[in-house]
């Protein structure tokens, strides 16, 4: 500091510095004033006595001052930290457009990052309810053949549960549900309603998920009763207390009385049974079926075990293999064509782990959770980056106020408490406003933009500890530069290269991370236009699909026909038929199914479809050999069956071959025809096997059924309301869904335009961020760089020298992200179009296309922010020199 | 704190220190004991004391009163605590007592 005007004399400066470096820090500044007071007022005598003794003062001090104390010096009180607000709140008004960014950039990736904590944190949440969680499986159900694994799949045969709990000592208790979808549910004259889920379950359900039973006794073993779940009860009855007792019709067929009514099961369950009825029903709905929970062979049976605490389910599923084997007398030197494999799967682990087919609620895969995960701590750290860097390029700008405060006592960690309260200020406040944007649109335009479901809002451990640790660690920073200052070395401070290569290495990682998301969006945005342009083997634009109904009754067929008749009757119709596929939607039901071609019988799994013969000329499908059959069905002799060319030569046929084989479909089958492939799902996946089974129409006990109609003229349109009329008076109670499949074709999509939808908003929201730091960067840089830029231009350089001079910094950085990012991005995106069975390549223009525009974007902005300083006046700027 | 020994010097600056009545800082208090006792510490030996007593509880401190003359650095104001107030009195109360049961002089001459 120097010394003022009102006393001339300096005493010499080596002792201090001496007693400086050994005394402790607290004591400096008193002690420094102390020896210049006693200097000063001996400042009237002779000077080298002065000095001689303001030496022995130091020296003394300073060996004296080894066994000081370290006093607790109170850094703050309450008079400072009102200063520190004010200060800040005036720094923050004084410099709006700054301030804004850096609360925009926080609050914009605060809000991303905590939506998706939020969002992964629920999923991961699913099933953690349930009471002793760890202790509680559910039977993974395989079934192998020559081929290897053929099924695969969450619901396994109703007989082995008891089979297994009687015979395995750890397993304590069993619950099987076979859930039944879309069925109807009527308070008899009054009131009717469809529900999602419906199980047949042994009778201590609710007790084994821990389920709250409202009212009634909560276990169903009776046949005749239901248990309903509270919001179906008032739905149906208006309120719980209404229901107790009444009697509800299903599917117009059976009459239940109502047992009991039980809490709904929570959001985060994977099972979520709206009503629950005894599993013995099944033998009065599907007999043939059910065979009185003796089919050892039909699989759809979810199965939960309770195991006894502390038994390892490798040894329990040991014990399955043999007692499975022991029972069907299985030789496992030497398998049979088909044989089955039981494994186990905790129930917490379902929603995330799940690879099975059969699921009740759609499991998450964790690697999506984890990289949205990713995607949230990157857009947070961009949020950041951008803080730091903006702030702390900033910070010269208060090189006045930092001198003025030190003259005025403040020391290193005053300074550093100011500027600490100050960015602290921003980040609160803007954690504030992102939390409050969180809870507010729990379900609003957020969730829609990012395509996810979140029921509730709860700030979650990684959130948290996000916000806080990203909070404070961007304050520091910032605030550390600033106490830089203090040492008063300014111009070092800005010049400091280390800073400079930090921030240089900040924006580059921003960028970096901006080209990647960007090239990934790029590239899932192609697959899927590429998946769009496939042909799937028919005109989907000419084909409507009207959903069946869900109904149960005898009269069903008859009623379809009647329904299929008047579609027939359309002159916009060519022709109608009824089947269990509709084309873009689905590919059948599932089945392994052998050949019996002699000894050398071979097992595939295969789509089975039943159809009429209209279904192939409404397809278009062509045959390839044989002959479709024509005339009715015979349901009692040998069902016909047509297969397509993937299925034929999945058994080792040629189509030729394939006419008159049978293969072991119910009883066994013949086949009568080879047509063509068709696709009837998405072009995620390689064509399938398919089998269609012509003598076999049932159009009953299934909700797949559609009413398929090839259409020769828009003129459809106008029919639908006669249709729709038509289809309630048929069918009461459903509702008429029609779509075309073509619309079919591009819900198929609709994962992987949500997916493309979700990485896009990311990927601008990231550029977005980054643009706006770097816009704060530069318009500093800038500022701090007018004199430089006025000397050039008194030398002579033109405006469009000094804006190449600060683009091409930046476009450096650029170049360097494109090295980092796309390198990166080309093997993420090569990885996930490594899914799909028909797929883009990732080509030269897909990574190069999205570095132009970055480069484009960012000479865009820095040209922008730094024109203004190009244009100045020199002499104004230089003046004062 | 009990019984803490209480040096000579670092008595006379606790005293020093209560008389000032807030407006003790390490000038003021070299001052007061130059025009009443005619010793001069130096100005580390009083800052040893202060520190001290300090440590041991008997005064506390803060920060203030900045001036030119000190080249604008604040000085460090103390303030006598209870505890210095108990430990003088305590010492008070020492020396009165064994100053009062001190036999006389008189019957030696």
């Amino acid at each position: 500091m120097k010394d003022n005007q009102l006393h001339n004399d300096t005493p010499p400066q080596w002792p201090l510095r001496l007693l400086m470096r050994f005394c402790p820090e607290a004591h400096h500044e008193m002690i420094e004033g102390d020896l210049l007071e006693l200097y000063r007022e001996r400042n009237n005598k002779n000077r080298t006595l002065n000095n001689i003794r303001y030496i022995y003062d130091a020296l003394d001090l300073t060996w004296r001052s080894l066994s000081f104390e370290k006093i607790k010096t109170k850094p703050f009180n309450i008079a400072m930290l009102k200063n520190y607000l004010v200060v800040s709140m005036r720094h923050f008004l004084k410099n709006k457009s700054a301030s804004l960014i850096s609360i925009f950039s926080l609050v914009i990736s605060l809000t991303f990052s905590l939506v998706i904590f939020n969002y992964v944190e629920i999923e991961k949440s699913y099933d953690s309810y349930i009471p002793d969680v760890e202790d509680k499986y559910r039977m993974i159900f395989d079934i192998y053949g020559s081929s290897g694994r053929n099924v695969h799949d969450a619901e396994s045969p109703a007989p082995f549960a008891p089979f297994f709990a009687a015979n395995i000592p750890a397993i304590k208790s069993y619950i099987r549900i076979f859930d039944q979808r879309n069925i109807i549910l009527s308070n008899p004259g009054l009131q009717s309603t469809k529900i999602a889920f419906l199980g047949w379950t042994d009778p201590d359900i609710l007790n084994f998920m821990g389920i709250e039973v409202i009212s009634g006794s909560g276990k169903i073993e009776d046949q005749n009763s239901i248990m309903l779940s509270k919001s179906i009860a008032i739905r149906l009855f208006g309120s719980v207390s209404n229901a107790q007792g009444k009697t509800v019709r299903y599917n117009d067929v059976k009459n239940l009385e109502v047992q009991g009514i039980y809490e709904d099961f929570p959001f985060n369950s994977t099972v979520r049974l709206e009503a629950i009825g005894a599993i013995d029903v099944l033998q009065e709905l599907i007999p043939t079926y059910y065979e009185n929970g003796e089919n050892w062979g039909g699989y759809s049976f979810h199965t939960y075990y309770k195991m006894n605490p502390n038994s390892d389910y490798r040894t329990i599923i040991e014990s399955f293999k043999a007692k499975y084997e022991d029972r069907f007398d299985i030789d496992p030197e030497n398998l049979p064509d088909e044989y089955f494999v039981f494994d186990l799967i905790n129930v917490a682990d379902i929603h995330l782990h799940s690879d099975m087919g059969s699921e009740m609620t759609a499991p998450v895969s964790i690697t999506k959770l984890n990289l949205l995960n990713y995607l949230a701590i990157i857009i947070a750290i961009i949020g950041w980056i951008n803080f730091i860097n903006i702030q702390s390029a900033r910070v010269p700008e208060r090189i006045k106020e930092i001198g003025v405060r030190i003259s005025l006592g403040a020391n290193a960690l005053n300074l550093r408490l100011m500027f600490l309260v100050e960015y602290l200020l921003i980040c609160v406040f803007s954690s504030v406003i992102a939390i409050g944007i969180v809870y507010w649109s729990t379900t609003g335009f957020l969730y829609e933009l990012l395509k996810i479901e979140l029921p509730i809002f709860q700030l979650g451990l990684l959130a948290t500890i996000t916000l806080l640790i990203g909070t404070f660690s961007a304050s520091f920073y910032p605030a550390i530069v600033a106490s830089r200052l203090i040492k008063g070395d300014v111009i070092k401070t800005i010049k400091n290269r280390k800073t400079g290569r930090l921030r240089n290495f900040m924006i580059s990682l921003q960028f970096a991370i901006s080209l990647f998301l960007v090239v990934f969006t790029l590239t899932i945005n192609q697959q899927v236009e590429y998946m769009h342009s496939l042909d799937p083997g028919f005109d989907t634009n000419s084909i409507l699909v009207i959903d069946g109904p869900t109904t149960q009754s005898n009269d069903d067929l008859n009623k379809a026909n009647q329904f299929r008749d008047e579609l027939n009757g359309l002159a916009s119709v060519d022709l109608a038929t009824f089947s269990t596929l509709a084309p873009g939607k689905n590919k059948g039901w599932e089945g392994n199914l052998p050949s019996r071609d002699g000894d050398n019988s071979s097992f595939q799994k295969v789509s089975l479809v039943n159809i009429f013969p209209e279904f192939f000329k409404i397809m278009d499908i062509e045959v390839t050999a044989g002959r479709i059959p024509q005339g009715p069905q015979q349901s009692e002799s040998l069902p016909r069956v047509i297969l397509n060319e993937t299925a034929v030569l999945g058994f080792n046929w040629t189509p030729e071959e394939a006419i008159g084989k049978k293969v072991g479909y119910s009883n066994d089958a013949v086949v009568v025809a080879v047509v063509e492939d068709i696709k009837t799902v998405g072009f995620q996946d390689q064509l399938v096997p398919m089998m269609f089974i012509h003598d076999h129409v049932y159009f009953q006990q299934t909700t797949n059924d559609y009413f398929l109609a090839k259409v020769n003229s828009t003129s459809i349109l106008e029919s639908m309301g006669h249709l729709e009329e038509t289809y309630s008076n048929i069918f009461p109670d459903n509702d008429f869904v029609f779509n075309f499949s073509n619309e079919l074709f591009q819900s198929q999509y609709q994962k992987e335009v949500d997916f493309n939808r979700l990485v896009m908003t990311f990927s601008l929201l990231s550029i977005l961020l980054s643009l706006v730091g770097l816009a704060g960067i530069t318009t500093y840089h800038v500022i701090l760089k007018r004199k430089e830029i006025g000397i050039r231009k008194v030398l002579g350089s033109s405006i469009n020298n000094i804006l190449i001079l600060f683009i091409k910094k930046y476009f450096y950085l650029i170049l360097i992200s494109g090295s980092i990012g796309l390198p990166i991005a080309y093997y993420i995106s090569n990885d996930w179009l490594n899914n799909f069975a028909y797929r883009i390549d990732v080509g030269f223009l897909l990574l190069t296309a999205p570095l132009a525009l970055m480069i484009f974007l960012v000479c865009l902005i820095v040209s922008f922010t730094s024109l203004n300083a190009a244009l100045v006046n020199p002499v104004n700027v230089l003046k004062e020199e | 704190m009990k019984h803490t020994h209480l040096g000579e010097f670092e008595e006379l600056a606790l005293l020093i220190v209560g008389n000032l009545d807030g407006n003790a800082y390490s000038i003021s208090i070299k001052n007061i004991l130059k025009q009443k006792t005619n010793r001069n510490p130096s100005i580390g030996a009083l800052h040893t004391a202060l520190s001290r007593l300090e440590k041991k509880g008997f005064i506390s401190s803060k920060e203030g009163g900045a001036t030119t003359l000190r080249g604008g650095r604040r000085k460090r104001y103390y303030t006598i605590t209870a505890a210095g107030r108990r430990s003088l009195d305590q010492s008070f109360q020492l020396r009165s007592s064994l100053y009062l049961t001190l036999p006389k002089l008189s019957h030696e001459g």
